[in-house]
Formats: C-alpha cells, structure tokens, sequence
C-alpha cells in the first residue's frame, strides 16, 4: 500500500523527470528561428559596395608597388593565359602580356618579379639571346610549358638554361607523378596507382619527354617510372634507390642560370585551375619567403537537398522500400549530418521543392519546416537550387518555388543560389524577382575554363565546386591541393538528384554515401585549420579577398605587411622554408603545416617576428 | 638555455652519477662493515669497490656480447640487493610477502589509507629529523674539516671547472678515439681497436648507459668532475697519513692553487683520459700497504701475547673479543673524526679476556673488518680462488687463527713441490666437506684485497699509472722493508701483487686469446720498455716542451744536459773526451779514485734530475720550492730515521716509503739525462711527481709537528697539533698570498672551436636520431655517433671534385656543414693572427696524406676554404634549402634541409 505522501513524491519525481526532457525539445522547436537565414548579417549591402570599389580598381597601382609579372603568350585565347590573369588577380599583380618575347623591352628600372612564358609564343633562335640577358639581370623566368623536344634537343644553351642535363627519351608514359614535399600545401604526395585502386583514378596527363636534369636543378614534380623501366635506360643500377630517383622525368623544376631562377614545367600543368597553386607554390620557390591573400574557406555544398515531394516513388520503392522523403529523412539526412559533424563542415543545402512539376506529388510544407528546423540547428545555410525536370521552363519553376517559400517561409533570405541547369540569361531573368534579390553566392559546377571564384551578374559573388564528394581522383586531388594552396579555398559539393533519380546502381545511397564519407574525411584532412563555412560566409570571405590589396617588406626577421581595403578581418598565407613564428602584431597565427602558416589579420599593419635563424635553444 | 648552465648542470650530472656509484652504493652496501675505519679510508674503499664493480661488470658483459641497459642494470641492481641482504641479513623474502600483507589489508578495508598514509607520512618524517640531525651533529664535529674542504672544493671548480665554461670542446687530440672506443662499447665490441686497458673506457660506458649520458658530454666534462675526485684521492691519502688534521691541507693548497708548478704538470687535468682517470688509483695501493703492514705486526703482536697466556684459551679469546667488538660497533655512530678512538666495551673485552686498557689505546685504525661468525665472505674467496692464491692466504688465514703447529709440516710440503700442494689443496677440500669449521679471513687479507683491486685497476685504466703505482710500492718496499722481506709479509704481498695483475689482465687475456690484436699505442709502450723507443721518446720530449718561459729557460740547456746526463753514465766526463780527442790518438785514461768517481756520477745524477725538474716540475723562477722539492725527499728520509728510533716505526716507514717513491720517481723523471730506458716521457712524469709531491710535503710538516708532540696520547697534546697544523696552513696560505704565488686558473685551449659543440648540441637536440649527417673536419664523426652520421670534409671534397657525370648524395632529412671561416691550428690557441679562409686557398689542389694531417696546419685552411666556396656556391643554387644554422665570427653551420625522396646532389657541374 503507497502511502499518499509517497504517491504524491512519486508523482512529483515524475512530473520533474518529464519536464526536464521534454522542456528542451519543446523549446527547440518553438524557439527555433528557422525562418530567417542567420547568415544574412553577413550580407550587407554598405560593405559589399565598398569591397566591390576594392575589388574593381586599376591593377595599374599593383605595378607601382613593384608586383606585376610579365607574361609572354596569349592572355584570353589560351587556358595558359586565363590561368596566369585569374592567378595575377588574385595575388594582387599586375599582369603584362606580350605576344612574343621580342614586343617586350624591358624597363631596367623596374623590372618584374618573374617572366612567364607560354613556349608556343618564344622563338628559340631569336629570343635565348634575351632570355640570357633577362637572366643575367636577375629576372626570374617560368616556363609555362616548354618547347618541342626537338628544339630542345638541338639547342645546348636552351637546355643549358633549363638545367637539362640530357633528353632521354622524347615521349615516355610516366606511372604516375610525384609532388615534392613543400612545394604545394598538403605535403608529399604520389599520383600512382597501387592494387587497391580502380584504374579511372588514374586521370592525369603522363605522356610527356623525358628529361634528366643535371645537378644544380630542384625538382618540385616528377614522373615515377618503373625500375625496369629505369634499369633499361641504364638509368638505375644494382636496385639503387638514389641513383633511380635522381634520374626520374623531371615535370616542374628549378634550375640557377646566370643571376635568376628560370622555372620549367613540363606538360599543361598551367593551363587548368590546378595551374593556380602551382604559380604560387613556383613564386614562393623564388623567394625565401612568401606572403598572399587566401580566402581561408571550406564549403561542403549539397545539392539538391531535400526534395520535398514523393518523386520517383517506384523506383523508391524497389530499392530502398520507402518513399523519397523517408529515405532522404532517415537515411540520406543522418548520413550527411554525420560526415559534416565528424569532420567539422557546415552544410549549404540547396533545396529542391520538387523535380518534377506536372505530377500529383507536391511540396510538402512540413517537410520544408522540418528540414529547415533541422539545418537551424545545424548551422547549415539553406540555398536554392535551380535544378529542374525536363519539360518546365524556369520562370515555371521559379514560380512555383517561390510561391512554395512565399508560403512557407516567407522571411527567409535566399542569400545563395545552385545554377543548375540553368544557362546564364536564366540566370539573369531569375535573379531579377524579388524573392531571388537577396541572392548574394550563385554556386556553380567546376568548369576548367572558369574562375574559382568571381563577380558575376553585378554584385554577385560566383563559387565554382572544386571537387565532387563521390569522386576523387588524381587530376582531382591535385586540383584541390592547388587551389588549396592558392586560394585556401575548397567546396565539396554532392548533388542528391541521382538519388531521387539513379541511372545506374553506383547511384544507391549506400555506395555513394561510403565515397563521400572517405573522400571527405581523408584528401581534406590535412587542411582542417582552413576555416570551415557556408556558402554565405564564404561570400563575404570572397568579397574581402578580391578588394584586399596588401604590401609587405622584410627587415631582417620581422615581415611587415600593410593591408589596404581591409575590412575587419583578411587572411593571408606565410610560407617561410622553415622558419618559425616568434611573435606576430595585429593578427593571429595557426601553423597549417611545416613552414605554412594562417595569418588572420584584424589590423591593417601586421608584424611577424620570426625565429632568427641564429637563435638556437642552447646559445 | 646558454651553454654555461647547460655545461654545469652536465658536470654535476656526471658527477652525481659517478658517485652513486663510487660513493654512495658502495657506502649503503658497505658502511656498517667499516664504519669503525676513518672517512678517508672509507672515502677510498668506497672508491675502489665502485670503480672495481663498474669496470669489471662491463667487461664480463662485453666479453659474453651481453651488454646494454638491461643487463647492465640488472647485474648491477641484483647483486646490490643480494649483498645488502646478505651483509644487513635482510630477508627479501618475508619483506616483500608483508608488503604483500600491507596491501592486501588496504585493499580490504582493514588498513584505511589514511592510516596507512599517517604511518608513512611519520616514519619519513622520523628519518629525516633523524638524518638532518646527524647531518648537523656531523658537521658540528668537524667543522674546520668540512670548511676546508669546501674551500678546496671551491678552488678546484675556479682552477680546473672555469675552463669548462670558456671551452667546450675536446682539449686532447686522442679523445676522439676514446670516444670511439667507448661508442662501440655499446655494440658489444669490445677492444675495436685492438686490446688495450679499457678500465675508464668501461667506466664512462657504464654512466652512458645507466644514467644516459651521452658519451660525449661525459667526454666534455667528467675531466672536471674526475679531476676533484684525483684531489680528494690525494686529500684522503694524506689525512690517512698525517697524524695532525690539517696539514693534509697544506700539501693540497700548495698542488692546487700555486703557480709553482709548470704547466705539464696539471695541464692533462682538463680532459677526461684514462691516464688522469687511473690517477685515482695510484695512491690507495700504497694506503692499502701501510694500513696492511701495520695491522699484521699488530695481529702478530697479539698472536705473541696470546701464546704466552696458553694457546687454546688465547685463540678463543681472541675470537670472543673480536665478536664482542664487532656487535659493539654495530651499535656506535658514524664518527668523522680521524683521531676517534674505537671505544670498544670495556665490560665485553673483559669478558673475552682481553686487557680493556690496551684496547681503549687502540686506534681507529685498529678496526675489525670482519671477524663475525655470520660473515663467512665467500665472494672474496672466489675471486681470490680465480687469481690461484687461494692455499696461501688459506693457509695464513690459519695461521693468523693460531694453528702455528701445521706451519713447519706445510712448509716442508711446500717444499716438495707440487705433489705437496695438491695434498694439502685435497686434505684442505677434505676438511671442508667434513663440515669442519673455516677459519675467518683475518683484517689484513681485506687490506690486501683493497691493495690487489685497486693496483689491478690502476693497471686496467692505463700503463702508465700501473707504473707509477709500482714505482711508489718499491718506496713502500724501502720504507717497510724490515717487514717486507720477512717471508710470511712477503708472500702475502708478492700474491696479492700477481693476483691483482691477473685481474686485470684477464679480460685483455681472454680477448687476446679469442683473436684480437693489440692496440697499436701497446706496442708503443713496449717498445718503449724495451728501450727501443727511446730515441723517439727523447725526440717527443724535446718538441712537446710547453711554449712560453719554461721553453725559453730550457730551450738552450735541455739537449746539452741530456747528453751531460748520459755522459755522466757512461763514466766519461768532458775533460776525460778532451784528452782523448787532443792526443789524437787513444791515450790511456787516468783512472780517478772510487770515491771521487762516485761523487762525481751522484752529482751528474743530481744534475740530470735538477735539471728535469727545472723543466719540467718547478722552474727556477721558484728557487725556494725548488729546494722544498728536494728537501722533501731528504727530509722525509732523514726524518724517518728519528721515528724509527723512537719506536714510531710505522709512521716512519710511511715516511721514508714516500721518500723513497718520490727517489724513484725522480729517477723516472731524469731518466733520459741519466742514460737509463725511458719507461715514461718527463713529461708525463711530472704530472706523477707533483701529485705525489703534494702528499709529501704534507707529510713533511705533520712529520714535525709528530716528533715533537707525538710522543703521548694526550687529549690536549693533540688538540695543540691541530692548532699547530691550522697555523701552518694560514702561515703558508698568508706567505703564498704576500708572494704573489697563487695563480689564476689555467686555460686550456680546446682542439675544436665553441661554435661546433654548440651547434652539436642542437642539433642533437632539435632532431630525430639519425635523420641527420653532419659534413665536418673529424672530431663530430665520434660524438655524434649515437645520434647521427658523419661525413669527412675531405671524403666530400674529393668526391665534389671528381670531374664528370657525378652524383653526392647525403640521405638524410638535414645535412649539416661545419666550417671554420678561420681555421683552427690544431692544438693551438686562437691568436688572432690566423689567416681566414680566402679563394687563393681554395685553389689549392686538395691536400693529401693521411689520419689527421689534411686538417693539420695549411691544410685545413684550404680544406676548409674549399668547403665555404663550395658552400656559397651551393647556397646561391639552393637559397631555401641550404640555410645558415649558426654563425659567428669564426664559424659557420650551413643546414641543408632536403626530401629524401630524391636527395640534393651536392656535385656541382
């Protein structure tokens, strides 16, 4: 028999335990602000004029400052070209251009900081002569590409230059390639297939002449042949590792010629966006010590998520038994949060209210709160996709997308918006309704002939995915560990449409899930200090980099850097060949990896102290 | 961290390790067994048993290929326990199982923690109070001791650890090969070289591995750490012969903080070599000597006094008396003071029949090392047994018990040979199986144990002391003589002389007989004993005279007086060649008179040795010294004459043993001159002689101090032969001061710059082991041997100048270059006149020759003027890569930092 006064204690205990786990919850979900983006603060308006004026002004005054290159080629008609003008402008130089060699005369009394040179534009016999004289000045030279092996072979003061001690081989297929450690961030790396690896991974170029640099070079990318291979050309005794490595195809090195560096890159590693970090890492190889802008962002984008209708419902069906939305809700859902929270991503969730528009399956509006709830709790931005099914037109979709929203979350900022599909007049048309006004970031597919990053259709910031999260391989990886080491820039991207509408069993959530998930937590790990964002945040990063101009000077061990168009924050990349940190003034400093550090500048003067160079521990 | 404080607390780091070895081990393990002996004796047992157990340890474990840390540790630990065990008759057993007990009580709840904690918390506190206590009571005691020897102590580390702090490197050109040496030590290779006394070589490897020292830093600073405890070898072997306190001090003042001396004599201090190491045993052999002299004429004094009260009774009692005194001792304090009387019960003495006044008379000296029935020492039998003496110290062991009566039977035996010792070995194992009762080893057996250990380590650290020490017995041989020659003396210390060679050659034997050849500097020494390497000796004096004013002043006279010297020996004097060589023809020499003869050769001798001492001990800028030197000799003989007579025969054979020895030495020392084989350069003699002179001079005022107020036992007699010894002391530290005698400490110019162990040092520090090579003229190669690699300067620069298609490549992850941008002269102190490296040198053709000589002299200017060439000339192609790590005015470290994957190659086209 309970006595009353234990019954009434047994029933308050209860009472107590209930509120305290259902208070929470209720609270969350009542207090939870779901209907306005919080990244919208970072959206504004003064600022992003002001960072425009920055970003828009002559890179004429780059050139006063003592920062411009001088590029021997075809700056707009070759992806050499566009690659150099995308790279000048975003490490603040000036680019000077010239058809061949002999347009450019050159000013003794500023000369530039490197000579690039697309070798389709040099006329051997008639330019070395300039070449030489260029060098003996103490002018840097890179060669974007080299010339025929022929032309190379013919002429000892071209190879003399390029530090070639011999042409082995005109055209070899390498097995892969090899970055040296220190040259791009991410450390060492081998593009070379091993047994656990499908063969499609294995994407880049390996065809290319094989040269054997003579002593005095630095290789910074070389092919990796087999040992057989090696011991045929006699390039390799007795199983001797040195010899064999000392003998490899050089693709990127260094040779000392008179008073300058002259660069030499071997293959078309500079007509694609990889070509970006392979300039800076070649800059940095110059000096002693580099300073750049970065944009310091990582963005893991998914696209087309959710769908907010019952699409597709067979093919749901047969494969995973349930409904689009409870496989999204239950399956796709937990996985992404996973991947996102173990390594640290926030998530920009393009939705897609629905795919098709002709059939009986309409958004659900609950879903839509559902989802947005969950991305608020988070700190997921959630954007717009433009994707759409064949047979709607886009003003249609938008229509009824917006109109959806309208209902729904009527508040919300659209700061970020997935083209898609959609071609640039759509775009255009699109972003001129007042819904899409707020649109800040249109995020696009990774196109090897555009920019990383850029201002598009006005005041509009446009991001390019640098890589797919279900696919990695080589060209990839070396893409990211570029731009990366360029930009400090990453966007993962992972489109959820196959899901709703596989073509093949690759397209399963479980397959496609486990590559992501490996993917992201592996190539990326070792650039986990970059600062993780969403697509907004990473807008206004953008925005920052692109207006921010900077100088900088070393006395002795301390580097002064004068930042202009500074805005609250900016971040810059040290890379130091070894040197440590002491002390640094007006900014903070995080070591990514040996030698290269994350400067977050909050002033417009930053001092770094570094180690001098005598200063041991026991002294 | 500068490199000073980095420097002094590696000193103290090997000091303190060295002494937990040597002191305080050795002072758990044995203390209550001697703690009746005087600090000074103890001071040098400890010694001897630390050192003997560490050389001897390592070189079983190196002949087994057996040595590392664990072994090294565990032979070391084990045998500690069980000794302690056994000697403190512990129970391991029943100790471990309550504390076994204890835990599972705790565990349980039966015992709080709290409690637990309190009681340990107590007893802690207790044995600090306790200890601190006895500290103060100690030092209370013997306060003027203490504060002198702090002095000394201070003024060893101004005299000899100051340079520690100025130069860092190597003072001595052959430490890189003991370095070596020591370094394969720790691969199980033993004698890499070829055989060759490896008593130190074991000892510094035994501190690198069980306190992780790096051989180098112990090659860097245990010098000084080893240097103070030679001083307080010297210091301990004096108070033990002094009968005054402080007049020990006045040898030691007068050896360590006067400029007397010259410059050969103390200069080898600053390295840490096995010479200066066996140093440390030269002087306990001769203690071990004296206190073992002396205490056999007393057991056979007492063994008289016995025979006369009847034999049976007398054996008992004696026994009795001993294990009353050894009981009695257990209980007494540790007592600082020399002079302190053991204060044996009267009531117990009585009781074992023995007259209580006399024993109140005795000594400490008068110590009983192990008279107890438990203590049946069976660890110094065995290795007695190994060395095969076992029958005859048996047999003395009986004798000494009082079984005279088997004597005249034995020694008839003896004679038969060695039919008649196997009898007697096989009677004598007969005896022991039937269980009969073994009689204990008498107190003199441990002296002579002490004496054979530490001779035999003196002969295991290096030739040269074995020499020294040997010298110095045939002084004990004169001094003690009229006991020496008595066969049953004679025997005892002629066995314990082979017993102790036996020892330490027996490693060296063994490995002699497993195939290794003798290490190249060995047949030196012999043929130097063998006379055939005189003429070189000669030579190698003359040039390694010491620059300055000792050179200038000798310069002129010493090639003149070594033939003086020499001529004076072959009995032909200068007037005699005269006549010869005026007759043209061989006239018939006129033969003086025996006795003038006789003068004129002791005078020549004199002169010879006059003349060595003038160069080499003390110059003639110190005329009153010079003679002080001399008169020591004569003083001590003369004086020791008077002791003799007044019945103080020990004191007095203490005093001309040392008279003699130092006779000898200089014998040594003039060896040359006086047409005699060199057995040793002057040298290297001088610094022998010095040392030992420190003593004697001590010996000298405490000696007067003796024949006038030695005479009785009284308290306060003593007490003003203390006061007397301290105004001595002030009167000779006052007299040094107003002369303008005490000198500034020595600098010793190192062999390697500061700038190389500094960037050493962090270089170890700041990487991995064996990520990185190190591109340098030698020396590195063996200090960084554990660490990393080593490239030779001039391996690299023929290779970088080898024409054609070639490739240097270095693998590993930093390679570093040392180069002198103003070479060093080797064994030559910066003067500030040495050329700096310049391209003229640079295109010079690469020296060649071999061992050293490249980096000797213009030589290693151009080597390193080759290198800094090649080393801009590689910066200028490499500026990120090839860095500057360190740089001073004479010195730069270039650091190449590359990918393994693909090494740089260093040949440039």
């Amino acid at each position: 028999m309970v006595s009353r006064r234990n019954f009434f204690t047994i029933t308050v205990i209860m009472l107590v335990v209930m509120f305290m786990f259902q208070i929470p919850e209720i609270l969350k979900d009542r207090v939870n602000p779901y209907g306005k983006n919080e990244y919208e603060r970072s959206a504004n308006p003064k600022q992003e004029e002001k960072l425009l004026a920055g970003a828009t002004k002559d890179d004429g005054e780059w050139k006063g400052k003592g920062r411009y290159a001088v590029y021997i080629g075809d700056e707009t008609g070759t992806p050499t070209g566009r690659v150099m003008a995308e790279w000048c402008s975003y490490t603040k130089r000036c680019l000077e251009s010239y058809r061949s060699l002999s347009d450019y005369e050159i000013d003794e009394e500023a000369l530039p900081e490197a000579v690039f040179i697309d070798a389709n534009y040099l006329d051997i016999e008639k330019d070395l002569l300039t070449l030489g004289k260029l060098s003996g000045e103490g002018v840097h030279m890179v060669f974007c590409n080299l010339p025929d092996v022929k032309e190379v072979e013919d002429s000892a003061q071209l190879r003399s230059m390029l530090g070639i001690r011999e042409v082995v081989e005109e055209k070899i297929k390498a097995e892969g390639i090899r970055v040296m450690d220190g040259f791009l961030l991410g450390g060492a790396k081998e593009y070379i297939l091993d047994d656990t690896m499908e063969k499609t991974q294995q994407d880049l170029k390996l065809s290319m002449p094989w040269y054997r640099v003579s002593s005095g070079t630095k290789v910074f990318l070389y092919g990796m042949m087999e040992d057989d291979t090696m011991e045929e050309y006699g390039l390799m005794e007795n199983g001797d590792v040195i010899m064999r490595n000392q003998n490899l195809p050089a693709v990127i090195w260094r040779n000392s010629y008179r008073n300058s560096f002259i660069f030499a890159v071997n293959g078309d590693y500079l007509a694609g966006n990889e070509g970006l970090g392979i300039l800076s890492a070649i800059m940095y190889e110059m000096k002693g010590y580099d300073v750049y802008p970065i944009i310091n962002a990582q963005n893991l984008v998914v696209l087309n998520f959710p769908d907010l209708s019952d699409e597709n419902e067979d093919e749901m069906m047969e494969r995973y038994s349930q409904s689009l939305k409870a496989v999204y809700r239950d399956i796709v859902w937990p996985g992404l949060v996973s991947v996102a929270q173990q390594n640290s991503y926030k998530m920009t969730c393009m939705i897609m209210p629905q795919m098709e528009y002709f059939d009986e399956n309409n958004p659900e509006e609950d879903m839509l709160v559902y989802y947005m709830k969950l991305f608020q709790e988070q700190g997921a931005e959630t954007g717009l996709s433009g994707t759409h099914g064949k047979g709607v037109g886009v003003s249609e979709k938008l229509d009824q997308d917006i109109g959806f929203l309208d209902a729904v979350v009527p508040d919300y900022s659209i700061l970020s918006f997935y083209q898609g599909n959609l071609g640039d007049g759509e775009m255009q048309q699109a972003l001129g309704r007042d819904r899409l006004k707020t649109v800040r970031t249109i995020f696009e597919d990774y196109g090897d002939s555009d920019w990383m990053v850029d201002y598009g259709f006005g005041t509009i910031i446009k991001q390019r995915g640098v890589c797919d999260g279900y696919s990695h391989k080589f060209s990839e990886d070396l893409r990211m560990v570029s731009i990366q080491t360029a930009l400090g820039y990453s966007n993962i991207q992972i489109d959820l449409n196959p899901i709703a509408y596989p073509s093949s069993d690759e397209d399963s959530w479980e397959k496609l899930a486990r590559k992501f998930a490996g993917n992201t937590s592996t190539y990326w790990k070792k650039f986990r200090k970059f600062n993780k964002t969403t697509l907004a945040e990473s807008n206004l990063n953008i925005r920052k980099f692109l207006a921010l101009d900077y100088t900088y000077r070393r006395v002795r061990d301390v580097i002064s850097i004068h930042l202009d168009n500074f805005d609250e924050k900016a971040w810059l990349l040290l890379r130091t060949h070894g040197e440590e940190i002491e002390g640094i003034i007006g900014a903070e400093a995080e070591e990514i990896e040996e030698s290269v550090y994350l400067i977050t500048a909050k002033s417009r003067e930053v001092q770094i102290k570094l180690k001098g160079a005598q200063k041991r521990y026991y002294d | 961290m500068p490199m000073e404080v980095l420097t002094i607390l590696q000193w103290a780091g090997c000091l303190a390790a060295y002494l937990v070895m040597t002191f305080l081990l050795p002072a758990v393990l044995l203390y209550r067994k001697i703690r009746r002996l005087r600090f000074c004796e103890r001071f040098i047992t400890y010694q001897m048993v630390g050192n003997f157990y560490m050389m001897n340890l390592v070189f079983l474990l190196e002949l087994l290929h057996i040595s590392n840390r664990a072994t090294l540790f565990l032979f070391t630990v084990i045998p500690c326990v069980g000794i302690y065990t056994y000697l403190y008759k512990k129970n391991p057993v029943r100790a471990v199982r309550a504390g076994f007990d204890r835990l599972e009580r705790i565990a349980g709840g039966q015992f709080g923690i709290r409690l637990f904690l309190r009681r340990v918390r107590a007893v802690v506190w207790k044995q600090m109070k306790r200890a601190v206590k006895g500290l103060f009571v100690r030092i209370g005691r013997n306060l003027p001791d203490i504060l002198l020897f702090a002095t000394l102590t201070a003024g060893l580390c101004y005299m000899y650890g100051t340079n520690l702090l100025r130069h860092y490197g190597y003072c001595e050109s052959d430490l890189p090969v003991h370095n070596y040496w020591i370094n394969y030590l720790g691969k199980n290779q033993i004698f890499v070289a070829g055989i060759y006394p490896f008593g130190f070589h074991c000892v510094m490897y035994f501190l690198h591995e069980i306190f992780s020292i790096p051989t180098y830093v112990l090659l860097r600073v245990f010098c000084f750490a080893q240097n103070l405890m030679i001083h307080y070898m010297l210091l301990a072997f004096a108070k033990y012969c002094c009968k005054s306190k402080f007049a020990p001090y006045i040898g030691m003042f007068l050896y360590v903080f006067l400029g007397i001396f010259g410059e050969n004599t103390y200069i080898r201090y600053f390295s840490t070599l096995p010479q200066e190491f066996g140093m440390l045993f030269i002087l306990p052999p001769i203690y071990y000597l004296f206190a073992f002299f002396k205490k056999r004429k007393e057991l056979d004094k007492a063994e008289k006094e016995q025979k006369t009260d009847g034999e049976q009774e007398t054996a008992s009692a004696v026994v009795e008396s001993e294990k009353e005194k050894t009981k009695t001792s257990n209980d007494r304090d540790w007592d600082l003071d020399g002079d302190a009387k053991a204060e044996l019960p009267e009531e117990g003495l009585a009781a074992a029949g023995v007259e209580p006044k006399k024993a109140k008379t005795k000594t400490a000296d008068d110590w009983d090392w192990d008279v107890d029935d438990d203590a049946e020492m069976e660890w110094p039998e065995e290795g007695l047994a190994v060395a095969g003496i076992e029958a005859e110290l048996s047999e003395e062991g009986l004798a000494a018990a009082g079984i005279e009566s088997e004597k005249p039977e034995l020694a008839a035996e003896g004679r038969r040979g060695i039919r008649a010792r196997l009898l007697r070995w096989i009677t004598k194992r007969k005896e022991k199986r039937a269980g009969k009762e073994r009689k204990p080893k008498t107190e003199d057996f441990w002296y002579l144990a002490g004496f054979a250990i530490s001779f035999g380590m003196s002969l295991s650290a290096h030739f040269y002391d074995t020499m020294i020490a040997g010298l110095l017995c045939v002084g004990v041989a004169v001094g003690y003589g009229f006991r020496l020659f008595r066969p049953k003396y004679f025997r005892k210390v002629m066995l314990a002389g082979i017993a102790s060679l036996a020892i330490s050659i027996f490693p060296m034997f063994v490995a002699f007989l497993m195939g290794t050849p003798l290490q190249g500097s060995l047949g030196w020494g012999m043929n130097v004993i063998s006379g055939k390497g005189n003429k070189d000796t000669v030579q190698t004096t003359e040039q390694a005279q010491p620059v300055g004013t000792v050179q200038q002043q000798a310069g002129g006279t010493a090639q003149g007086q070594d033939m003086q010297g020499m001529g004076g020996t072959a009995g032909i004097s200068g007037g005699d060649l005269g006549n010869v060589q005026q007759g043209g023809q061989i006239a018939p020499v006129k033969k003086e008179p025996l006795m003038e003869r006789l003068t004129a050769k002791a005078r020549s001798a004199f002169d010879a040795f006059w003349n060595a001492m003038e160069i080499y001990i003390i110059s003639d800028s110190y005329p009153v010294f010079q003679m002080a030197l001399v008169g020591a000799i004569a003083f001590l003989a003369a004086i020791s004459l008077l002791f003799f007579l007044i019945r103080q025969a020990d004191y007095g054979a203490r005093c001309l043993s040392l008279s003699a020895g130092l006779f000898v030495l200089a014998i040594l020392q003039a060896s040359s001159r006086l047409g005699l084989p060199t057995l040793m350069d002057a040298i290297r003699t001088c610094i022998f002689f010095a040392y030992v002179l420190a003593a004697a001079w001590s010996l000298c005022v405490d000696a007067v101090l003796q024949l006038f107020l030695g005479w009785a036992q009284w308290r306060w007699l003593r007490w003003v032969k203390n006061v007397l010894s301290l105004a001595a002391l002030a009167a000779v530290v006052c007299y040094a001061d107003q002369e303008g005698l005490i000198r500034n400490p020595p600098d010793r110019q190192p062999l390697q710059t500061n700038d190389a162990i500094m960037c050493l040092t962090n270089i170890i520090h700041d990487n991995e082991n064996f990520t990185w090579t190190i591109c340098s003229a030698n020396d590195e190669l063996r200090m960084g041997e554990d660490f990393g690699y080593h490239h030779e300067v001039h391996t690299f620069l023929k290779d970088v100048e080898k024409l054609g298609d070639t490739v240097i490549t270095i693998p590993t992850a930093k390679v570093y270059f040392f180069i002198e941008k103003v070479p060093i002269v080797y064994a030559r102190a910066y003067r500030g006149d040495e050329p700096e490296v310049s391209d003229e040198a640079a295109a010079e053709p690469l020296p060649g020759g071999s061992g050293i000589t490249m980096y000797q002299g213009h030589n290693r200017l151009i080597e390193m003027s080759k290198l800094y060439r090649w080393a801009q000339a590689f910066q200028k192609l490499y500026p990120d890569d090839m860095k500057v790590y360190y740089e001073s005015g004479n010195f730069v470290c270039y650091c190449v930092e590359q990918d393994l994957y693909r090494p740089f190659n260093f040949a440039l086209q």
